[in-house]
């Protein structure tokens, strides 16, 4: 039985919402707001101030977050598809996904000690992955709050 | 003659790892998006560009402080009064424009100070004037770590920061080793955005006389040194010359190894810990200490991000036979 669920165990969409939601943390935390607003001082959470925390923390679970998507894309072009479709909704946050691994590609390459981009190119990798992570975390919430948030559903219906 | 003791700690060689990163890098932007060739350096590209500074010729006159006012002039922070109350009240202001004249440390008016040590080493008196700015790292945080895109590194070196975009978050200020950057509150993009609850200004450094360079000429400062205690040229060279200038004079280099490598070597007949210890550091005074590599973490994770994709996509295809598999073997 190759369905959805047998493919993709449960662990896996806990893991992955679980780096969704690391890496929209570490992602916030990217800019200057958690001491700003006050949120380092709650006891425990000093290291929301910590950039370079941050930014270790955005890398690791940019790494989970990949290697599950990697791995579901596998899934659904060598088996899935011959049974069931992506939705609507789907294809909208797989857009959106895409948009954010394509501008967080070269946001690590700029990184790189080797690379260099100019100005312009620099400012739209940086705020193209922020509107990309804007656009995914509004679908996502449209997706669940109007009940579509499966990604898949079967071709042929029993 | 002893050898020369670059002042800082040493940092594993890193070349077979960049190596493959960068070929990573090349085949899978050429994948991904057309590149403007233009705007990206990767093999073959010129080196990049760095300065030598042997503190032992500095008089202290100030020619480069003011050579630097003049040149950048321009550049400085036209700030707009009043400025927009910020939220939360914890959020504070920097306004440095009634003390724009000020020369005894960087502010967003002043990109190049010259600090003075004095104290004795060996026995012996010394004064030593080291001429202070942003050292240009190799793998700047403070670039990197920009999360609107402000702050980047050129691939002639220079690392500068888009004062069109810059917020003056700060943050590049924070991350940097010496706290260079320096905030003018009531200027740039923030004021056209959401002036209360984000922002505070404009973040203002050395940016090396980008436009000069650009067009063949020397940053102001070296231009106009009497005494030419400043050098430029690529790194390599840069590098060599420093350390023959510090072993001419059984000296030292800090730049070298700092951070993982700046593109500013400054050379001094004095150890740079003694220094340190005379001078007078803190906001807008940067130290002379021994620099980790702040970046080193997230560089060594890159290869996490590289793997990730390739063992999911590993994994699914041996899901996805086994999946296959176990389906013909039902059909049967």
């Amino acid at each position: 039985m190759n369905s959805p669920k047998s493919l993709i165990p449960a662990w896996q969409t806990r893991l992955f919402a679980v780096s969704v939601f690391v890496l929209a943390i570490s992602g916030l935390g990217q800019m200057p707001l958690f001491k700003r607003y006050y949120i380092a001082d709650i006891p425990g959470l000093a290291w929301t101030a910590d950039f370079f925390v941050q930014h270790v923390l955005h890398y690791v679970a940019a790494a989970v977050f990949l290697a599950l998507v990697a791995y579901w894309a596998v899934i659904h072009l060598r088996v899935l598809s011959r049974t069931c479709r992506i939705t609507l909704w789907g294809r909208l946050r797989v857009a959106a996904v895409a948009a954010l691994i394509g501008s967080g590609f070269f946001r690590v390459l700029k990184n790189l000690p080797e690379w260099s981009f100019s100005p312009e190119a620099v400012m739209l990798i940086g705020w193209s992955h922020l509107a990309a992570a804007l656009l995914f975390g509004v679908l996502a919430l449209l997706a669940r709050v109007s009940g579509n948030s499966a990604y898949v559903t079967p071709r042929f219906p029993e | 003659m002893h050898d020369v003791k670059d002042g800082a700690v040493a940092r594993p060689s890193t070349l077979s790892r960049r190596t493959f990163l960068k070929t990573a890098g090349v085949v899978g932007a050429a994948a991904v998006l057309p590149m403007n060739a233009g705007s990206v350096g990767a093999a073959g590209r010129p080196e990049e560009l760095a300065t030598v500074l042997d503190i032992s010729q500095c008089i202290g006159c100030g020619a480069c402080v003011e050579a630097c006012r003049e040149i950048n002039g321009h550049k400085h922070p036209k700030p707009e009064k009043p400025f927009p109350e910020m939220f939360p009240k914890r959020v504070q202001a920097e306004d440095w424009t009634e003390r724009r004249f000020t020369d005894d440390r960087l502010t967003p008016f002043n990109w190049l100070y010259i600090q003075t040590a004095a104290g004795e080493w060996n026995g012996k008196p010394f004064e030593l004037h080291i001429p202070r700015r942003c050292l240009h790292c190799q793998n700047p945080p403070c670039a990197n770590l920009c999360p609107w895109g402000a702050a980047l590194r050129q691939a002639d070196g220079i690392v500068r920061i888009n004062e069109k975009i810059c917020l003056g978050g700060g943050k590049c200020r924070d991350v940097c080793p010496w706290e260079i950057p320096q905030r003018q509150t009531g200027v740039g993009l923030y004021l056209d955005l959401m002036p209360r609850i984000a922002g505070n200004g404009v973040m203002y450094k050395c940016d090396r006389c980008y436009q000069r360079v650009a067009q063949g000429h020397e940053p102001a400062c070296i231009e106009v040194c009497p005494m030419h205690i400043q050098h430029i040229g690529p790194r390599s060279e840069m590098l060599e010359l420093a350390r023959k200038l510090a072993a001419d004079m059984d000296g030292y280099v800090y730049g070298a190894e700092e951070n993982g490598g700046a593109n500013t070597f400054y050379v001094s007949p004095v150890p740079f810990d003694v220094l340190n210890a005379t001078l007078q550091t803190g906001p807008g005074r940067p130290h002379l200490k021994p620099v980790q590599d702040v970046m080193a973490k997230a560089e060594n994770l890159t290869w996490a991000l590289v793997a990730a994709p390739l063992a999911g996509i590993a994994a699914g295809l041996l899901t996805g036979a086994r999946a296959m598999a176990q389906k013909e073997s039902g059909h049967e």
